[in-house]
């Protein structure tokens, strides 16, 4: 019993991080999110003896942070993937291309904090699932596959959901240092 | 040099890889507006790398139930079983044939000694075969409780 105690505590340490991630990243600072993150736990250890190794313990705690997440969008129907048009085609029209290429240099002066702060503005322009997707892929260094297994969407949708929150925060960022420089 | 800009997926995979074609580099290191749309993705890559990691606000380890069900344990002990089973059957059958072989020896009279170890090997390498699947679902286990 006292081994079984030990490795949930384990992974409890080593899952955190990931649920914290999918958690804020799905619901930004809803008020339901303590609750919810304590619900993900709750349904870990209640469901662990269905665990079947079909993949990492860590997929499999990260795929019950996920669909939990997205039940709860999906009862308040909140937006989860669609990017408004108006947002896109604003931003598209933005990518300056008199932008005189000095981006890096400036940002390299900033904190890490500042950086932060910076993205977190940028991403409040794409969806849900779309900010998960992207932290996943870039921040927690997950394989395309690994994200297919978290969300359950095919590999493309995947790779397509990338390519434009990608794109739409490339675009927020230009638009951004744009405005800074003016 | 080639006049075309980069499309939005080479942008997003040289920034990523640094990898690409030789044409495409050589319209990179001449093109200015693509210049600058290769460092925002690098840029935003890092961003994105460097943020910080959001902290539960509440120990998770307290919601940890007192009483915490098994992971799947009744699979692996079936399997273990059925081996201690059969390799129990295999040791008895061995000592009782080094034991009784003057009186059993009769069953072997006539069979060529090629064909008694073509019968062991077969399934010796059955048993092999065996052995390593249970192995490997051991360590396939393993893997994904350390969450390798
Ligand atoms: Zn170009």
């Amino acid at each position: 019993m006292d081994g079984d105690r030990h490795a949930a505590t384990l992974l409890v340490r080593r899952t955190e991080k990931l649920v914290a991630q999918i958690v804020f990243k799905m619901l930004g600072n809803h008020p339901d999110r303590k609750d919810l993150t304590q619900d993900i736990y709750l349904k870990t250890f209640r469901y662990l003896p269905r665990f079947r190794f079909q993949c990492k313990l860590s997929t499999w705690v990260a795929q019950i942070s996920y669909t939990t997440c997205l039940d709860h969008l999906q009862k308040y129907r909140l937006e989860l993937i669609t990017i408004s048009t108006g947002d896109e085609l604003s931003l598209g029209n933005t990518c300056s291309q008199e932008i005189s290429g000095d981006i890096p240099d400036a940002s390299q002066l900033l904190s890490i904090k500042e950086r932060s702060e910076i993205l977190e503005k940028l991403s409040t322009t794409l969806p849900p699932v779309y900010r998960t997707l992207i932290t996943l892929f870039h921040k927690e260094e997950l394989s395309v596959e690994e994200i297919r297994d978290i969300t359950g969407l095919p590999v493309g949708t995947v790779k397509n959901y990338l390519f434009r929150a990608r794109k739409v925060l490339k675009e927020s960022l230009l638009n951004h240092y744009s405005k800074e420089d003016l | 040099m080639n006049q075309v800009h980069l499309n939005e997926e080479q942008l997003q995979d040289y920034a990523i890889t640094g990898i690409t074609d030789p044409s495409v580099v050589q319209h990179l290191t001449g093109c200015a507006r693509c210049q600058v749309q290769v460092k925002a993705y690098q840029t935003l890559y890092s961003y994105i790398r460097e943020a910080k990691t959001p902290i539960l606000d509440f120990k998770a380890e307290e919601l940890i139930p007192d009483r915490l069900p098994a992971i799947n344990k009744e699979d692996s002990k079936e399997a273990w079983y059925l081996y201690g089973f059969l390799f129990g059957a295999i040791g008895l059958l061995t000592a009782g044939a080094v034991v009784f072989w003057g009186s059993i020896r009769w069953i072997f009279t006539g069979i060529v000694p090629w064909a008694i170890i073509i019968g062991f090997v077969l399934f010796s390498g059955l048993l092999m075969v065996q052995l390593m699947e249970l192995y490997n679902t051991y360590r396939k286990k393993l893997r994904a409780l350390n969450m390798e």
